[in-house]
């Protein structure tokens, strides 16, 4: 029942009007979590270090499947840029103005955000053809 | 939140076919009079006011929030980027295919040097790409 009403949030994004729908439901479940998290921690049942200790691992597992895909498609785009130094230019500007085209929706909706603090966060991927010869693992499916 | 840029300035206006889609974005941006800076202070949990106790769990979600917002949008970004340049015809999707290929083994088994770093917190930067370098 959960998953059916965020398919039809994520099925409006493309939607201007309902930005503002969307961004008050996400901030909403965003403050919930927050909530819920203060209230978990003021319980205090470990030692402070311990709980830290413990997150701070978790967090890096978590981080270091989106800095791989990161880091691949980062040297990827890098790669290109020393193969066709006249691309260099058109790349780059591309990359900002994507950037804040993500940034400036995710302002507007707080998509990723939601989608990332309900640990279904799964990132875009880049479309890739398989080799003529032998098969490579699709690239970055981690994150 | 996250930073506002990703790549140097002197890079951002080039190639007129950008200039509508960044005109549009700026647009935007100022009409929502919202920034991501206003929305982290409903989002984040520790205390930001002077004179109340600092929560180091609470200070950590908070970073971390931060930390896998910004990767997830570069990744974003970066594969938006690459997915156009394959549209576009500018890359052969053979070749593409074959670099993403080629680093993702690479990256891969220089697996450890990633999670040093996540340790150690010593470059807060990518480590295996520099868009910032001339």
């Amino acid at each position: 029942m959960k998953e059916g009403e965020d398919n039809n949030v994520y099925l409006t994004l493309g939607d201007k009007n309902s930005d503002a729908v969307i961004l008050k439901h996400n901030l909403q479940a965003l403050k919930n979590e927050k909530n819920a998290v203060i209230e978990e921690t003021a319980k205090a049942l470990v030692s402070i270090p311990a709980a830290l200790v413990r997150m701070k691992w978790q967090y890096r597992r978590e981080i270091y499947a989106f800095q791989v895909k990161e880091e691949i498609y980062g040297a990827a785009l890098a790669e290109v840029i020393t193969r066709n130094p006249q691309l260099k230019e058109k790349i780059l500007a591309h990359i900002e103005a994507s950037y804040q085209h993500i940034l400036a929706r995710e302002t507007a909706t707080l998509r990723l955000t939601r989608k990332l603090a309900d640990g279904n966060g799964r990132t875009a991927s880049v479309n890739i053809v398989a080799p003529d010869e032998n098969l490579p693992s699709p690239a970055a499916k981690k994150a | 939140m996250i930073p506002e840029s990703l790549i140097p300035a002197r890079f951002h206006i080039s190639g007129a076919e950008q200039n509508t889609d960044t005109a549009e974005n700026n647009a935007d941006l100022t009409q929502g009079k919202m920034s991501l800076d206003n929305i982290a202070a409903d989002i984040f949990a520790a205390p930001v006011r002077h004179g109340q106790s600092r929560n180091m769990l609470l200070e950590e979600r908070d970073r971390h929030i931060k930390d896998r917002l910004f990767r997830a949008v570069k990744i974003e970004a970066f594969a938006r980027v690459l997915n156009d340049l394959q549209w576009e015809g500018e890359l052969d999707n053979q070749e593409l295919s074959q670099i993403i290929s080629e680093y993702t083994d690479k990256i891969n088994e220089a697996g450890n040097e990633i999670w040093l770093n996540l340790i150690t917190g010593e470059k807060p930067t990518s480590l295996f790409y520099d868009f910032q370098a001339e």
